[in-house]
């Protein structure tokens, strides 16, 4: 499905937008990566583009239509959310937490059958997680956690993915296969993603577009290798950056390297 | 990390399937069983046959060969008793188990919301204005509703309410509640009503009848029955609210209809048999233990296992000593001691 936004405004105070503005549209099997600095409102802007809370100005629209016109249980249907690894208060099992990503298809009083359980263990085994299907949630790694978010979001059968800094926290190898499966879900099922990250490095790999916040409610948006540059990296970040390419298995990648820091370091901030 | 191979893992479904399918027949004829024995015991036993047979003699042609006492102690006297404690039991630990599972935090109890305090209060003043325990339950009933709307009132802010406000909402309603309860007692007769308050805030089931079951029982039972068929929701909801929300549940509609379910009961179960501490903290853990935490096995689990506690408990007030101890006692008594037992075997590990 297509995601649209349109001319979209948010802030928590009035004369100080989050961002304002924002413009663009995705199409099926998109990966858009949202860059930007902590407080600059990567999570603020999931909420507002999935309508959970409202857009001060402006739209979202999902295959030309507003959100509204599909209500709030069918749209939940065509996105799916993967919240960042937390674990929770009570242990349920991989299976129990993957089969809430039934939640929007079952009625109220509904409870999951056969079917739902078969298709949850198909999506556990395509993360090849199958495995863990008996574990408990707090008894896995948090790379297997994230995992399980992915595939408790996948059994909605999404066309829209949302991602809230998926590899964070992660090592270095569970940041590799979470990227290849978001890579994977994208260009095999042609599903919409938007992923929050911390790492340039993982926008340039995986990204087709590149959305930049920057803490004073500007933005850029476009192509990857348009908007992600030394320059706008040192804008956004205020960080020096060097951005090469390196050629390894055949494949040419470019990859960004943090060089130095642009200004004095300023008295830190707490970090909201 | 458990890893289990593909045929080893099918035979861990087919075992885990048979233990389920026993500890459900488990959890449906125990608390029948124990019904039954709870019957003949008293200071006056009668026969397990004997019992049954009185049971069963209204629905079955049986030739009355018991003593007309026994049917008397047992239908007149235990049988409304033994309903209430299976009811009451029941209903703490599944709005105890619905609360914890909404708040998604394990510490949460049934009173959460100062309902068991304004129910308290509502008691205490039925009983100086009406010197009668006649219209306690209604008293009780009243401000544990009054005090719900109160919290739920504080809570609100700009049409919604956060789970934190509601815990917040209910800490105040209750300290208001507790202190009006306290005046209350100060300026009680000591000789006269002051006890009657103090021993009726404790619990006891001494007073069950067929009347307080013909109201009681359908508030209880439909209660039970609301948070039964939400109970896999109830996963979604202990979630965090972003999270519940993307998993397209009406987050907010689902916490008003448990809230209002959860305290529907817990309302009732205190104009029954006054405060009874412990049974919806801690029966819902020991149901975790046994079932896991899925909501969906959990409530099942939570019902039976309440209606067994407090059964087991209100047998042993009433026949331990001549003069009766307060449930709330008991329950604590009891309970905590065995809950300390299981928390160091299983050292916390299934929540």
């Amino acid at each position: 499905m297509s995601l649209t936004i349109r001319n979209a405004s948010y802030g928590y105070r009035p004369g100080q937008p989050l961002f304002s503005g924002l413009d663009f549209a995705l199409s099926p099997g998109d990966i858009m990566a949202v860059l930007g600095p902590n407080g600059s409102g990567k999570t603020t802007l999931l909420n507002t583009i999935t309508g959970m809370m409202a857009w001060q100005q402006g739209e979202t629209r999902i295959n030309d239509k507003p959100l509204a016109a599909y209500g709030e249980r069918a749209l939940w249907r065509h996105i799916g959310y993967v919240p960042q690894a937390r674990a929770n208060a009570f242990a349920y099992s991989v299976l129990d937490m993957v089969l809430l990503g039934r939640a929007a298809h079952l009625g109220t009083f509904s409870r999951p059958g056969a079917k739902d359980r078969a298709l949850a263990r198909r999506v556990l085994e395509r993360l090849e997680i199958g495995h863990l299907e008996t574990a408990y949630c707090n008894a896995i790694s948090g790379g297997e956690l994230q995992l399980v978010f992915i595939a408790r979001a996948l059994i909605g059968e999404p066309s829209i993915l949302f991602l809230d800094e998926p590899e964070s926290h992660l090592d270095f190898k569970k940041q590799l296969i979470i990227l290849d499966i978001i890579e994977r879900l994208a260009r095999e099922d042609r599903l919409t993603c938007v992923m929050n990250t911390h790492f340039p490095n993982h926008a340039l790999r995986i990204a087709d577009s590149v959305l930049m916040l920057g803490r004073d409610g500007t933005h850029r948006f476009g192509p990857t290798n348009t908007v992600l540059t030394e320059d706008s990296i040192r804008a956004c970040f205020g960080v020096n950056a060097r951005i090469d390419t390196i050629v390894a298995e055949g494949r040419a990648m470019r990859a960004i390297y943090p060089v130095s820091l642009d200004r004095p370091p300023a008295p830190s901030q707490p970090e909201s | 990390m458990t890893d289990f191979a593909p045929a080893k893992r099918a035979s861990l479904h087919a075992r885990t399937a048979t233990r389920t399918s026993v500890l459900t027949a488990i959890l449906i004829i125990l608390p029948l069983l124990l019904a039954v024995l709870a019957l003949c015991l008293g200071r006056y036993i009668v026969s397990p046959g004997n019992t049954l047979s009185i049971l069963f003699s209204h629905v079955l042609p049986i030739e009355p060969n018991w003593e007309a006492v026994e049917e008397t102690v047992v239908l007149n006297i235990r049988l409304p008793r033994v309903l209430m404690a299976l009811f009451i039991g029941a209903g703490l630990a599944v709005s105890g188990a619905a609360f914890q599972g909404l708040f998604g935090n394990p510490l949460v109890s049934p009173h959460i919301l100062g309902v068991s305090s304004g129910a308290g209060f509502g008691a205490a003043l039925t009983i100086l204005i009406f010197r009668h325990m006649a219209f306690v339950p209604a008293g009780a009933l009243v401000f544990g509703i009054v005090a719900m709307v109160l919290a739920l009132w504080i809570s609100r802010r700009g049409g919604s309410s956060s789970l934190f406000m509601l815990i917040l909402a209910g800490v105040i309603t209750a300290a208001m509640f507790e202190a009006l309860l306290a005046l209350l007692k100060y300026v009680a007769d000591p000789t006269d009503t002051l006890p009657t308050i103090v021993y009726w805030l404790m619990g006891s089931l001494t007073s069950a009848s067929y009347e307080m079951l013909a109201w009681g029982v359908p508030l209880i039972g439909i209660g039970i029955a609301v948070l039964w068929a939400v109970r896999w929701r109830l996963n979604v909801m202990s979630l965090s609210e972003i999270e519940a929300r993307s998993l397209g549940t009406d987050v907010k509609k689902i916490r008003w209809v448990v809230i209002i379910a959860a305290t529907l009961v817990t309302a009732t179960t205190v104009s029954l048999a006054g405060i009874i501490g412990w049974v919806g903290l801690v029966i819902p853990h020991v149901a975790r233990m046994l079932v896991g935490s899925n909501h969906s096995a959990l409530i099942p689990a939570s019902i039976s296992m309440g209606a067994i506690y407090l059964l087991v408990i209100d047998t042993v007030a009433r026949t331990a000593t001549s003069a009766e101890i307060p449930l709330s006692i008991l329950t604590a008594l009891v309970g905590a001691p065995f809950f300390a037992y299981l928390l160091k075997r299983s050292k916390g590990g299934w929540s």
